[in-house]
């Protein structure tokens, strides 16, 4: 290598590493900020539901708190009913109140007069009622209804009042702690329910600040609530409604959205470190591949360049000349190939990182999402219960408090009186029942109702009460008789000797219950999901495979199947692209008790822009090469070395290819052996696959490590541990893909380092022992290809049972007839694999001599020296004789007269080949003189030989016939032939003392010579 | 010869030492104490887990600290009854502490331009159904203990037509007005309780305090009593005060304070 161009080597390593660490930054750059702009976008569109949710958990909340309301106004008329109509006493006393108390399951009652003052009560209130806060109480005597509520908070403790009139001057109170319905309410309407279901990427989540205080409301970290925010980072300027804006909370970097609602600030808030670490890796991979072609670009065109230093024809249209400049043609035609090349590999790879990152981030986020799910799902099943409960308590008080009243007034089971009574309990209608299951009293539709004795009717169970039971809550159902959804409530009435009297029956609408139950429902759990930014949920029916909840109420109802969901997408733990109608989204699914929920973001919302981050990093790396190719290209003057024709012997030949390109390969001879070809050898595209090679095991290397420590961590989250994981779907997608790039580079490595301790080993053992490690060696190489196609294939989604039993069909087909063909086709793979020739190489095949054209997966094409071609089929293809080889040689025999002086033959032979070989260019060594090869009948045999290529040997061989021919002339040497000679005795001549000397040593320094090329006699 | 350079430089480095340490000396001479609320959410207020100050009186002392030249601000939190002496006797160089500008106080001390203007809100619960002022006759309203906001408000009610003259008076406890009560009251968090368990019917707050202590269950009356706007009180003719007066224009001119109050809206 001449010292400019180790200098411009130098150089352009140099320039490589700054054109990597540019990319690298200017690629960080824009991956970053287009992943935080999306980011934001998709942050902006989460802010907007989150105020409809709280909308709507407000009016949940007003829902509960009205529903609980009014029962507890029903109480209070119902106590002020009982006292106005002196259902028990005349008096009303502090020990009526406690009974009524614990009859209306209240925490007190009061009866108060106008001002304020106790008249009776059933506990002691620390209340002040003369005080204007309970005027509201007062607007009873004016309004004569139920007082609305209100809550005062004495002492850390919280009491709802209810009020209502008893006559002109006292009113009924009743003073209630509301515990009840702030744990509903806790349940379904605080910040804690509204936001924790919102996902923010894989590890962002959504946060309420008080507008007033600064301090959390809600946190996913349940200490923080109520620290102050201020306090763990977080700007007030920041907070504006509608803000998007990186913040810095406890130390740590979230790129957050705003929305002021109300007297909070909810802030959805995504991890700086999720939007980075997704980039980084990507960018990595891409500045390892813009690495690598960029390396190997260098090195390819300093290889050739060198190449072009060692020979003598770098001639003129090597070079274009530009002005000052030189500019070399047959790098930058080299060169040109391979950035193409290069560049569709930097825009496949970032495409490819895009969206294996997004998916796989998606994929997380997802399954948290779903797991939320879930968890709301059995909170929600909790809640259903507990509802379910909570009413059920409610309407039997209802129907305790009507049987407590028509026991003690039995002059009030009529139906006005009832009428009044169930305005006032707030029911649908009384009906009171005797021993024998007669209606005697009812405000209802229907008077003479006998209880059925039928089984099948809807009042039958109600025999149970007369039977001895103490109440009855039915199921809320279709009324038979009335037609409506109606629930009925019992409860027995026994006189003083526990007989049973009869039941007092009501008849609720469970209209709010069902409203409330309705919210419960998979469809309202669903409903409020929001998944990223137009992502959503939704669910099937496990048995009928119906959609349960859809987004688009039409879906409902219908078969998943008329909708594009295939059978094998509905299996808990999916996580895949599906197809919905007209609509692409990408989904994963959790198996609940009743159905597959799937949580599933649209497809073109996974990263939008990724096409353009692909194309701009294209367009980087396009840049950087053409720059570096340029400076490579570009000399200051044409090289002008000294031409060595001084040829390193190697392994390394030239053949003529099909198309008549001239190109180098590698003698037979070394292919097979162990020994791996010297450097210098090598041509420029060998070095360079060398360098590629080295890369690419760099890389798998890396993979490998990488693998193996991401196994170790237990890091659950990010992509990596995603695709090891395998939690994706077995299929042609992404992940499998990923998943089967770090099988292979595991799987290469690994065989690789055996490969190297067997050879090692080989190297080391006696000749048997290096078969027997050879044997291993390629043992391994095969099995490591089995195992690697068969777990590749299970990766990507090929049923591999099917697979082998499709082999073993296979190997049924070949017995029946194809055998012929398959026996081609093997024997093709095999000369392949196995490399016995290559196309250009120069064979002999049975007597057929030619280069090797083509070699087909049937046939192989060889071409003889008169330009026929010969078609074989693979496997006829038998005892083959590969010529390719660095020197054939070319043999020839002449016959001299036994009259002739040897010595002066050798005489003249030594002062003649020279010249003979300045004659002839295809002699690449030699010719040699081998001696006398034969004392033949007629003549004394001496053997000339001369390495010439094979593909000259034919001609040469006749050359130097001819040449020997004139050279016996010019001496007049005789070469005998059969004549009839009358007599006339030859006369010959004698070799000097001189000639015979030197014939001596002559023939001495041939023999040395040409030791290897010995021909067969 | 070495040992020597070793003392030099020993020397040298504590002369350094040295005349680091008087700066910091001259900088706590340099430091401006502010006296601040610390129970003002936006305004002033008191971090206990920090032990920090935050809200937009807090940015403005820093800001005017910096204005004028100051190296460091110290925080000095008062209340409402103790801020004219903590003034007066220079424990601390201004307030800036919602101290609203009145005639009385000006006789005192010295003033900056207003920057923030406030106004003086009476809250009561819906419960109580009182709705207008007209319904407050013969009831109670709680204040907080020496602001000036009680004498306006008794004199307006007065003007109203609706009380009458001081039957009691129990000094930083109660006045007793005819048809109308007034009890001052330690703190806030007192008045929001009084109002909740309705030992006070209404609350006499100033606007930025109120919005703290207001929920669902209360409502503001309508009523228009006198605003009131917040200075930067400083010591009656000190050196300060003339200072002080233009760096708080200076703000309010070019949109700083303006910006703060944004801010911590």
């Amino acid at each position: 290598m001449s010292k400019r161009l180790k200098r411009k080597s130098i150089a352009m390593i140099l320039v490589e590493l700054l054109f990597v660490a540019i990319l690298g930054v200017v690629l960080y750059q824009m991956q970053v900020k287009i992943s935080a702009n999306d980011q934001a976008v998709e942050l902006q569109k989460k802010m907007e539901p989150l105020r409809d949710t709280v909308a709507e958990a407000k009016k949940e909340a007003e829902e509960h708190t009205g529903s609980y309301d009014s029962m507890y106004q029903a109480k209070a008329a119902s106590l002020a009913y009982m006292i106005q109509k002196k259902v028990d006493s005349k008096q009303t006393t502090d020990t009526l109140l406690q009974k009524y108390k614990d009859l209306l399951h209240v925490t007190n009652a009061l009866v108060l007069d106008k001002e304020g003052t106790v008249v009776a009560k059933a506990e002691k209130s620390d209340a002040d009622f003369t005080y204007a806060r309970y005027n509201q109480l007062r607007t009873v005597f004016s309004t004569h209804e139920t007082s609305e509520p209100f809550e005062v908070e004495r002492e850390g403790k919280t009491y709802r009042y209810y009020g209502a009139v008893i006559d002109e001057n006292t009113m009924a109170v009743i003073e209630q702690d509301p515990a009840e319905l702030k744990a509903l309410l806790s349940d379904t309407v605080t910040w804690k329910s509204m936001l924790r279901n919102v996902s923010v990427g894989s590890t962002g989540y959504a946060f309420a600040l008080s507008a007033k205080d600064y301090t959390f409301l809600y946190h996913p970290e349940d200490d923080l609530v109520g620290q102050d925010a201020l306090d763990a980072g977080i700007q007030v300027e920041a907070l504006e409604d509608g803000n998007r804006t990186w913040m810095e909370i406890y130390g740590e970097r979230y790129l957050c959205g705003v929305a002021n609602l109300d007297d909070a600030y909810v802030i959805c808030a995504l991890p700086a470190q999720e939007i980075r670490d997704s980039c980084n890796i990507t960018v990595l991979v891409v500045l390892c591949v813009f690495f690598a072609v960029i390396t190997l670009v260098v090195t390819y065109a300093i290889f050739i360049l060198k190449d072009q230093e060692g020979q003598a024809d770098a001639s003129g249209n090597t070079y274009a000349r530009l002005g000052k400049f030189y500019f070399n043609r047959a790098v930058s035609a080299k060169l040109g190939a391979m950035i193409a090349a290069g560049l569709i590999c930097v825009f496949v790879s970032s495409l490819y990182m895009q969206e294996l990152f997004s998916l796989s981030g998606k994929s997380i986020s997802n399954s948290q999402n779903i797991e939320g799910l879930q968890a709301t799902i059995s909170k929600y099943e909790e809640n259903v219960k507990m509802l379910e409960e909570q009413y059920d308590t409610r309407y039997l008080n209802k129907c305790r408090t009507a049987a407590h009243i028509l026991t003690q007034k039995p002059e009030f089971r009529n139906r006005d009186e009832l009428a009044r009574i169930s305005n006032v309990l707030d029911v649908e209608f009384i009906s009171f029942f005797d021993a024998t299951g007669t209606i005697i009293a009812t405000n209802s539709y229907y008077n003479n109702f006998r209880l059925s004795q039928n089984k099948e009717d809807q009042s039958y169970e109600f025999n149970k009460l007369l039977a001895g039971g103490e109440y009855l809550i039915q199921e809320a159902q279709m009324d038979d008789a009335l037609g409506e959804y109606n629930q009925y409530i019992g409860v027995a009435i026994r006189n003083d000797e526990g007989m049973t009297e009869g039941f007092v029956q009501i008849c609720v609408n469970p209209e709010k219950l069902e409203h409330a139950l309705e919210k419960l429902q998979i469809a309202s759990v669903l409903d409020g999901v929001q998944i990223g930014a137009r992502g959503f949920a939704f669910a099937i029916n496990k048995d009928e495979h119906t959609f349960a909840y859809y987004p688009d109420e039409r879906f409902i109802g219908r078969n998943v199947a008329e909708y594009g969901i295939r059978e094998n997408q509905i299996h808990g733990g999916f996580s895949d692209y599906l197809t919905i109608g007209s609509g692409r989204y990408f989904a994963n699914c959790l198996e609940t008790d009743q159905y597959y929920v799937y949580a599933c973001v649209p497809k073109n919302e996974i990263a939008s822009n990724k096409v353009a981050i692909a194309l701009f990093s294209t367009a980087v790396s396009f840049i950087c090469l053409l720059i570096i190719a340029a400076l490579l290209c570009i000399n200051r003057g044409t090289e002008s070395a000294e031409p060595s024709r001084e040829k390193q012997p190697g392994s390394m030949i030239n053949v003529t290819m099909p198309d008549g390109k001239k190109k180098k390969t590698m003698d037979v001879s070394s292919r097979w052996s162990n020994v791996a070809l010297h450097w210098a050898e090598k041509t420029p595209e060998q070095k360079m696959t060398s360098v590629l090679k080295g890369l690419l095991a760099v890389y798998a290397l890396l993979i490998c490590f990488a693998y193996i420590f991401q196994m170790q961590s237990s890091g659950n989250t990010s992509m990596f541990a995603y695709i090891i994981n395998g939690g994706w779907e077995r299929g042609l997608n992404v992940f499998a893909v990923t998943g089967c790039i770090f099988v292979i580079c595991i799987v290469i490595t690994l065989t690789i380092c055996i490969q190297e301790i067997l050879r090692v080993l080989s190297n080391i053992s006696s000749a048997q022992g290096e078969t027997v490690f050879r044997l291993i060696s390629s043992f391994v190489k095969y099995a490591s290809v089995v195992a690697l196609l068969y777990y590749c294939f299970a990766l990507l989604g090929v049923d591999t049972g099917t697979l082998l039993a499709s082999a073993g069909l296979l190997g049924l087909m070949i017995s029946l007839g194809a055998q012929k063909l398959v026996s081609d086709i093997l024997a093709g793979l095999f000369i392949i694999f196995e490399g016995e020739f290559r196309v250009g190489d120069i064979v002999t095949i049975g007597d057929w001599r030619g280069t090797v054209v083509e070699i087909g997966i049937r046939t192989t094409k060889i071409e003889e020296a008169g330009g026929n071609i010969k078609v074989i089929n693979n496997s006829a293809i038998s005892g083959v004789i590969n010529m390719t080889r660095q020197y054939s040689f070319a043999a020839c025999d002449f016959g001299i007269e036994y009259g002739e002086s040897l010595e002066r033959v050798e005489y003249i032979l030594k002062e003649e080949l020279p010249r003979m070989r300045e004659r002839l260019p295809a002699i690449m060594n030699g010719p040699f003189y081998k001696g006398v090869s034969a004392l033949g009948d007629n003549s004394v045999n001496i053997k000339i030989v001369a390495q010439c290529a094979e593909g000259d040997r034919i001609q040469l061989m006749r050359d130097l016939n001819r040449e020997v021919k004139l050279l016996f002339d010019k001496y007049e040497i005789n070469i005998p032939f059969p004549q009839v000679v009358l007599n006339q005795p030859a006369e010959f001549k004698k070799a000097t003392e001189w000639q015979k000397m030197q014939a001596d040593k002559f023939t001495e320094e041939q023999k040395e010579l040409a030791k290897k090329l010995e021909d067969e006699q | 010869m070495k040992r020597k350079n070793i003392l030099q430089t020993l020397s040298m480095f504590m002369t350094v030492m040295f005349l680091s340490g008087s700066t910091s000396v001259y900088a706590a001479e340099n430091t401006l104490t502010v006296g601040v609320r610390g129970d003002i959410m936006n305004f002033g207020y008191y971090n206990e887990t920090t032990g920090k100050f935050y809200g937009m009186e807090i940015d403005l002392a820093y800001e005017l600290a910096e204005r004028l030249g100051y190296e460091k601000v110290k925080f000095q939190e008062v209340q409402p009854d103790n801020r004219k002496d903590m003034l007066q006797n220079g424990a601390v160089d201004c307030l800036i502490a919602a101290y609203s500008i009145t005639d009385t106080r000006v006789e005192n001390f010295d003033f900056s331009p207003a920057y923030y203007t406030d106004s003086t809100m009476l809250m009561v619960e819906k419960s109580t159904m009182i709705e207008k002022v007209q319904d407050l006759k013969g009831k109670t309203i709680g204040i907080l203990t020496g602001v000036n906001a009680g004498p306006i408000l008794a004199g307006k009610l007065y003007d109203m037509g609706f009380t009458g003259d001081i039957v009691a008076k129990e000094d930083n406890v109660y006045i007793e007005y005819e048809n109308l009560t007034i009890v001052q009251m330690e703190s806030y968090a007192e008045v929001s309780t009084a109002l909740e368990e309705g030992t006070i019917d209404a609350a006499c707050l100033d606007r930025v305090i109120a919005k703290m202590y207001w929920d669902d269950d209360r409502r503001f009356l309508p009523f228009d009593l006198a605003e009131q706007s917040y200075g930067v009180a400083t010591q009656k003719n000190s050196e300060l005060s003339e200072k002080m007066g233009a760096a708080v224009q200076e703000l309010l001119d070019d949109g700083t304070i303006e910006a703060l109050i944004d801010k911590w809206d």
